[in-house]
């Protein structure tokens, strides 16, 4: 597995969304991360028009917390691509 | 100097474009999620009155949020503190419990016998506060106060408007013995709490619904001997008959303006749906199909079409009829009976009574995909009846024989159950509009 389905798949185990959101809604999120994975600083980008649904993706990154495969990343590969990065929350899943 | 603190400017400049554009290579996109119950906690509340207070509002507001079945609450023997301001908050301590969010509140006394409440929502996760709020209230109106805070804070979690300050009519029967039943009609807070009796007769009562407004009521009553429709005013107890015709007169449904109600007719024969002017009392036939049985009315929010039930078409689906043009459409096709419709209040679809494979269940049918979505896994569910945020469906389901009121949310993962007292049984929930927004 990629490192990048890594993060995407604990954020997604960590993230419930509250019952207002809907396919289609989107917020953007930038993450700071240090080199053993954890997780220092979670900012809106650009928002949803719902703060409900915003919150539950920060909520989502605070709760995954660490992304520990990071750690065998080797320096360059980490700081060119994963110190900072950007996650985009939307959903497609939903039944409504 | 001010050239070296312009090269200094544009170095900064500079140095943002290059870092900006290395992080922005990066995307990862979520596109599910899992959808578990919120952690959320709600500290006790104090009060700093000597007499106790009647209700607990703490514990009313944790019953509200676990109601709705979108979040998991602490227990408050799982809490380490007991905070009552956002001062008194240790984050690292919520954090450590699992808790996303957490409500404080401190009630103080008020003058003329009333109470300040002072409460905060936290954002344990980003260490912040979502709001903080006062609300004055009568110690005899602490439910109603709960049951606010409730709103606003679901409303603040999940973006929907909250319906906790909501009532319910219901109705419920009694075996007497000797083939005698006593029948009553209550109002109660939408958990079922503070219920206080509309009428009791010996013979039925029917399909209760509410005005837009929440202050008037209309229902189906066989006191005189046969069915007559009632309006009735809450606030006075004022009743007003609408209806006594031959043969059938039932499931009256107000339109969403209040102007106008809806009801089912007899008189000619077949049962058809009438729309009659509140003011004027004149009345309209609708969508007639002069054989079938047309029952069932329910208004979609736009006020100019009625959904209900027919058998036209042989078994009972639903059909719509425009009332500007009186064209009349088949809606649903799925599963060999769909009944008993009700408009979800965004327009989007209706949640009727489904059946499939011989169980009648309660589903969502989405009025744009067309399609029948099954809300509920056991049988004999029936009379749906959506809260005004259309997020919840009250119905009327049996546990071992006996009739209770279950809830279902519209997208079908949360389900409870209201208790009832024993021997009584429970039917036909109606849950009210918003009522003094």
């Amino acid at each position: 597995m990629s490192y990048m389905a890594y993060i995407q798949q604990s954020v997604q185990q960590n993230w419930s969304r509250p019952p207002s959101a809907r396919n289609g809604m989107q917020v953007e999120l930038r993450i700071e991360l240090i080199p053993d994975g954890t997780v220092t600083n979670v900012n809106i980008v650009n928002a949803s028009s719902s703060a409900a649904f915003d919150r539950s993706a920060i909520a989502a990154v605070k709760r995954a917390e660490q992304f520990p495969e990071l750690k065998e990343l080797e320096s360059r590969v980490f700081e060119k691509f994963y110190r900072r990065f950007t996650l985009v929350f939307k959903p497609e899943d939903l039944r409504l | 100097m001010i050239t070296k603190h312009c090269l200094f400017s544009v170095m900064i400049a500079f140095t943002l474009v290059i870092s900006s554009q290395s992080w922005a290579e990066l995307t990862i996109e979520i596109t599910q999620g899992v959808d578990n119950p919120t952690p959320v906690a709600v500290s006790p509340f104090s009060w700093g009155g000597t007499e106790p207070l009647p209700e607990k509002i703490g514990a009313i507001i944790e019953n509200d949020l676990k109601f709705s079945g979108r979040f998991d609450l602490l227990s408050q023997a799982d809490m380490l503190s007991y905070p009552d301001a956002t001062q008194n908050v240790f984050y690292r301590d919520w954090r450590a419990l699992g808790r996303d969010y957490l409500l404080v509140g401190k009630i103080t006394p008020a003058a003329d016998n009333k109470v300040e409440i002072r409460y905060s929502l936290m954002d344990i996760n980003r260490q912040s506060k979502i709001f903080t709020k006062t609300l004055t209230a009568p110690k005899t109106a602490l439910r109603d106060a709960a049951h606010r805070i409730s709103d606003q804070a679901f409303e603040a979690l999940t973006g929907i408007d909250g319906a906790f300050s909501t009532k319910i009519l219901y109705i419920t029967s009694k075996f007497l013995g000797k083939g005698k039943f006593n029948y009553k009609l209550w109002r109660s807070d939408f958990d079922g709490e503070r219920a206080t009796l509309i009428l009791n007769s010996d013979e039925p009562i029917m399909s209760p619904t509410w005005s837009p407004n929440g202050k008037d009521i209309a229902y189906v009553s066989f006191e005189a001997g046969r069915p007559a429709i009632f309006k009735q005013t809450l606030s006075n107890g004022k009743r007003e008959k609408l209806t006594h015709f031959k043969g059938m007169n039932s499931s009256p449904a107000f339109s969403p303006d209040g102007q106008q109600i809806a009801f089912v007719l007899s008189k000619d024969g077949s049962p058809d749906i009438y729309v009659m002017n509140l003011a004027s009392k004149k009345m309209t036939k609708v969508g007639s199909n002069s054989f079938a049985i047309d029952t069932e009315p329910t208004w979609l929010p736009d006020g100019k079409t009625i959904a209900f039930t027919s058998n036209r078409g042989g078994k009972p689906q639903i059909y719509q009829v425009n009332l500007t043009s009186g064209s009349t459409t088949r809606l649903s096709y799925d599963g060999d009976y769909n009944a008993r419709a009700r408009a979800m209040p965004d327009g989007s679809g209706l949640i009727l009574v489904n059946r499939t494979h011989g169980q009648f269940q309660i589903a969502r049918y989405d009025l744009k995909r067309q399609r029948t979505y099954v809300l509920t896994n056991t049988n004999l569910d029936e009379s749906p009846s959506i809260a005004p945020n259309g997020s919840m469906v009250m119905y009327a389901a049996k546990r071992n024989g006996q009739g209770v009121l279950a809830v279902v949310s519209v997208d079908g993962m949360v389900k409870s159950i209201i208790p009832a007292k024993a021997g009584l049984n429970v039917r036909e929930p109606a849950w009210s509009p918003y009522i003094n927004r």
